[in-house]
C-alpha cells in the first residue's frame, strides 16, 4: 500500500474503531434529549448548597450543545431560579460528561474517565457556590 | 477476502475486540424498545437522533482530515519530542487554548487524545485541561451575555479558563503512576 493510501486508512481506522461507541452516545443523547428537564428543575429550589448540588447532578447527567444549557439556565434564573443554582447547572452541563463517559474509559481510560468526571463535578458544584455569593 | 479483512481492521483493531459494537447492539435493541413502549416521544427522540447525526458528520470530516494530516505530516517521534520539549506553562497555556478553539462534540476528540496520549507521551493533566477548557464556547458567548449580562459572562469564563489549569494539576496529582510522560511540571 501506498504512504498515502495507509494513511487514509489510518485516519478513517481512528474513526470507525470508537464509531459503535459513539453510536452507543448519540442514541442516549437522543433520549435524554427527550427529558423534560424543566420540570425537573422547578422542584430543585432557588439557593443553598442542596439546590446546587441537585443541579449540578442534573446537569452533569444531561447532554448536548452548551448553547441548550445556557438557554435552559437563563431561563430558569428569569422564573425565580438562584444564579449559583444555575452556574453549577451549566458548568456540570459543560464539563461533566456521564453519557460520553464509556467512549471516554474506552479510549482514555477507565479511571482517568471517573477521576476527571467526579473532579469536574466537584469543582462544578464549587463554582456554583462561589457564584451564588459573588452574584447574590 | 482482503476486503472483509479491511472491515475487520476498520472496525474491530488487530485485537479483533467486540465488546464495542455488543454495548451498541445492546443499546440500539433498548433504545428500539423505549421507543416502542413510549410512543409519545418516538417522533422526537427519532428528530433528536438524525439531528445530532446530521450535525456530527462535520466534525466526523474534520477530526478525519487531522487524523490524516497528523498521519501524514507528524511523525510520532518528533511530536512526542515537540510535547516533550513544550513544559511547564507554556504547555498548559497551549492545553487551554487548544480546548477553547477545538470545536465539534467532545466524544469525537478521545481517539485523537488517545493517539497524542500514546505518540506524544501526554500527561492525563493536559488532557484534563484540555477537556475542561472546551466549555469555553467563544462562539456562544452572545447567549450568554443575553441571559446573564456582560460580567457574568466574563467571569464565568475567566473562572471556567482558571479551573481548567486546576483541574489539569489535579488529575496530574490523582493519576500519578499512570502517567508515562516526563513532560509534567
Amino acid at each position: 500500500m501506498k504512504p498515502l493510501k495507509k494513511a487514509m486508512f489510518r485516519a478513517l481506522r481512528s474513526i470507525t474503531r470508537p464509531l459503535p461507541i459513539i453510536l452507543t452516545v448519540v442514541l442516549a443523547l437522543s433520549l435524554i434529549e427527550c427529558l423534560p428537564l424543566k420540570d425537573i428543575s422547578q422542584y430543585i429550589g432557588s439557593g443553598g448548597f442542596v439546590s446546587i448540588f441537585l443541579s449540578a447532578i442534573i446537569g452533569a447527567i444531561s447532554a448536548g450543545n452548551a448553547m441548550t444549557s445556557y438557554i435552559l439556565g437563563g431561563e430558569l434564573v428569569k422564573n425565580g431560579l438562584g444564579i449559583g443554582v444555575a452556574t453549577a447547572f451549566i458548568v456540570a452541563w459543560v464539563t461533566v460528561g456521564i453519557v460520553q463517559m464509556p467512549a471516554e474509559g474506552t479510549l482514555l481510560g477507565k479511571r482517568f474517565a471517573i477521576v476527571r468526571n467526579a473532579v469536574s463535578f466537584v469543582l462544578a458544584v464549587t463554582t456554583g457556590l462561589i457564584f451564588a455569593l459573588i452574584f447574590w | 477476502m482482503a476486503f472483509v479483512k479491511a472491515l475487520r481492521s476498520l472496525f474491530l483493531g488487530e485485537e479483533e475486540d467486540y465488546r464495542p459494537i455488543t454495548i451498541f447492539a445492546i443499546t440500539f435493541i433498548a433504545y428500539l424498545v423505549i421507543i416502542l413502549i413510549f410512543p409519545s416521544i418516538q417522533s422526537k427522540a427519532m428528530a433528536n437522533l438524525w439531528k445530532i447525526l446530521y450535525n456530527l458528520i462535520p466534525a466526523f470530516v474534520l477530526v478525519y482530515i487531522l487524523m490524516l494530516l497528523i498521519d501524514l505530516f507528524v511523525e510520532p517521534k518528533s511530536l512526542a519530542a515537540k510535547f516533550k520539549a513544550m513544559r511547564g506553562w507554556k504547555l498548559w497555556l497551549f492545553s487551554v487554548i487548544a480546548g477553547i478553539i477545538s470545536t465539534g462534540p467532545i466524544y469525537m476528540w478521545y481517539p485523537l487524545l488517545a493517539r497524542l496520549k500514546k505518540e506524544a507521551e501526554l500527561n492525563y493533566g493536559y488532557i484534563a485541561t484540555f477537556l475542561y477548557a472546551r466549555a469555553v464556547k467563544i462562539p456562544l458567548l452572545p447567549f450568554l451575555i443575553a441571559y446573564f449580562g456582560w460580567n457574568y459572562a466574563i467571569a464565568i469564563t475567566i473562572t471556567i479558563i482558571i479551573l481548567s489549569l486546576i483541574e489539569g494539576v489535579i488529575i496530574d496529582m490523582l493519576m500519578e503512576g499512570k502517567n508515562d510522560s516526563s513532560n509534567s511540571v
